[in-house]
């Protein structure tokens, strides 16, 4: 979305009113998007509450006005991140969705029936790297800065976690083939 | 996205700005002092107008004396940087840069030896030994190392992990970490690597920049096909020399930068391509 670069501006040097005009032009998308990762309105609503008081605390650092949407939603997904891996809970998807997605960029076997079983047997920072990219869009710097690990490292979950898709779903692939 | 949860009740359009409001107090709060956070931390973040990449180009050193190290004179694993085959490592075992630890910690029969640490112009260099009485899984660790800066997160961080298996039960690990300038000269680094089954080893080692490190500045600028690209200096010591650069470019998508993939050329006065290099 783009804002009127003066009040973005007036935001940066502290003025509240403009900040909070900023956000409710966003609420909706801070509220679909939060709500994506938990699925829950009170939980939404808890990260859009801190991901505004951090907002506002770190928004004269912001360099360059006219980023201000992006800028925001980085600092909603670190947050939605941060209270997931607190409670110990996986980011959700839709199978299907993430499926399409990982189909369509050709990463794994067509009608990979069995991606949710798959991915549920890797390890939670592949798993988390895979959805982020696949299903939430991020990109490997983004997911490295939600997930404080270097860029390298996600790039090696992304590798490790598609290799071991590939390898689980051929088999699972080949076991279906054989029981049928 | 909103057509995902359309079977959900409405926008609660109050209850977001009532939680925006609350936010916005929160930090005005805490801004004035009323509140104390449980940590402070200043969040930057890359993302402009420009989309800046900021690199470090590392050339090993080219007039690195030959290795004379005797093998007989190096136990099974005498040091991960002398074994490896980094030539900035081996030089850097070679003119006793290293600091050497050797602290070792043992949980469910895996020993973790920190071994060695260098913190050169680059990179924090840190060198793992790990035995196991059992065989491990390949990517038993995972990708590496968490790090800490005098016992606090750091904001960002670059850099690479890499096991070597030296046999079934024994392997060693390097990882490196690209220097930014949250890192000051010395300081507690704080290291925890982790095991498949939960394991944490945590470590915690002072440590200090090596010294001798003869810094140029060179702010040079080029624009070339709308990539702006700055060297901003050079770096030399007895473990190599190192280019530091900036790129920036317009984009709209961050992913759409090329500055990830510039590729520096070093030439010497006769116009000789030094090899043997390496970037981050």
């Amino acid at each position: 979305m783009k804002h009127d670069i003066e009040l973005v501006e007036k935001a940066i040097k502290g003025d509240a009113q403009a900040f909070e005009q900023l956000l409710f032009k966003e609420e909706q998308m801070l509220y679909y998007k939060a709500l994506s990762y938990f699925g829950r309105k009170e939980d939404a609503l808890d990260v859009i509450q801190e991901t505004t008081c951090k907002a506002f605390l770190a928004i004269k650092d912001l360099r360059n006005p006219e980023y201000f949407s992006t800028w925001l939603f980085r600092i909603l997904i670190r947050e939605c991140y941060q209270l997931l891996k607190k409670r110990d809970r996986m980011i959700p998807y839709d199978e299907m969705e993430l499926l399409r997605k990982m189909e369509h960029k050709q990463e794994l076997p067509s009608d990979s029936l069995h991606l949710g079983e798959a991915l549920s047997k890797l390890n939670e920072s592949y798993q988390t790297s895979i959805i982020l990219f696949y299903y939430h869009d991020l990109s490997i710097r983004d997911i490295a800065e939600v997930m404080g690990k270097p860029v390298g490292t996600i790039k090696t979950y992304l590798r490790r976690a598609k290799k071991h898709l590939k390898n689980e779903l051929e088999r699972s692939y080949k076991f279906n083939e054989r029981t049928i | 996205m909103k057509e995902q949860f359309d079977h959900l009740d409405g926008f609660p359009q109050d209850e977001v700005r009532l939680a925006i409001r609350t936010g916005i107090a929160q930090a005005q709060e805490q801004m004035d002092g009323k509140v104390k956070t449980p940590y402070k931390r200043k969040i930057t973040y890359l993302l402009s107008s420009v989309a800046a990449v900021f690199g470090l180009l590392f050339i090993s050193a080219q007039y690195s004396p030959a290795i004379a190290t005797s093998l007989s004179k190096i136990p099974l694993i005498g040091s991960v940087f002398g074994d490896s085959d980094l030539i900035g490592l081996q030089n850097a075992y070679q003119e006793g840069l290293i600091d050497e630890i050797g602290e070792t910690q043992t949980i469910n029969g895996i020993s973790v030896t920190l071994n060695e640490v260098l913190y050169d112009q680059s990179n924090i260099t840190i060198g793992l030994i790990i035995e196991s009485e059992r065989e491990l899984g390949e990517h038993y660790f995972g990708s590496g190392m968490d790090i800490t800066i005098n016992g606090k997160l750091p904001k960002v961080v670059t850099g690479s992990y890499g096991e070597e298996m030296i046999s079934s039960t024994t392997r060693t690990a390097i990882q490196m970490i690209g220097i930014n300038e949250e890192m000051p000269d010395q300081f507690e680094l704080g290291l925890t690597l982790k095991g498949e089954k939960g394991e944490k080893w945590h470590f915690s080692t002072p440590i200090k920049k090596i010294k001798d490190i003869k810094t140029i500045p060179v702010q040079h600028e080029q624009t070339v096909d709308g990539i702006q690209l700055k060297v901003t200096e050079v770096s030399i010591s007895k473990t190599g020399v190192s280019v530091s650069f900036e790129s920036a470019e317009k984009v709209d998508d961050f992913d759409k930068t090329r500055g990830n993939y510039i590729d520096l050329q070093v030439v010497d006065q006769d116009g000789n391509k030094i090899k043997n290099l390496s970037g981050q």
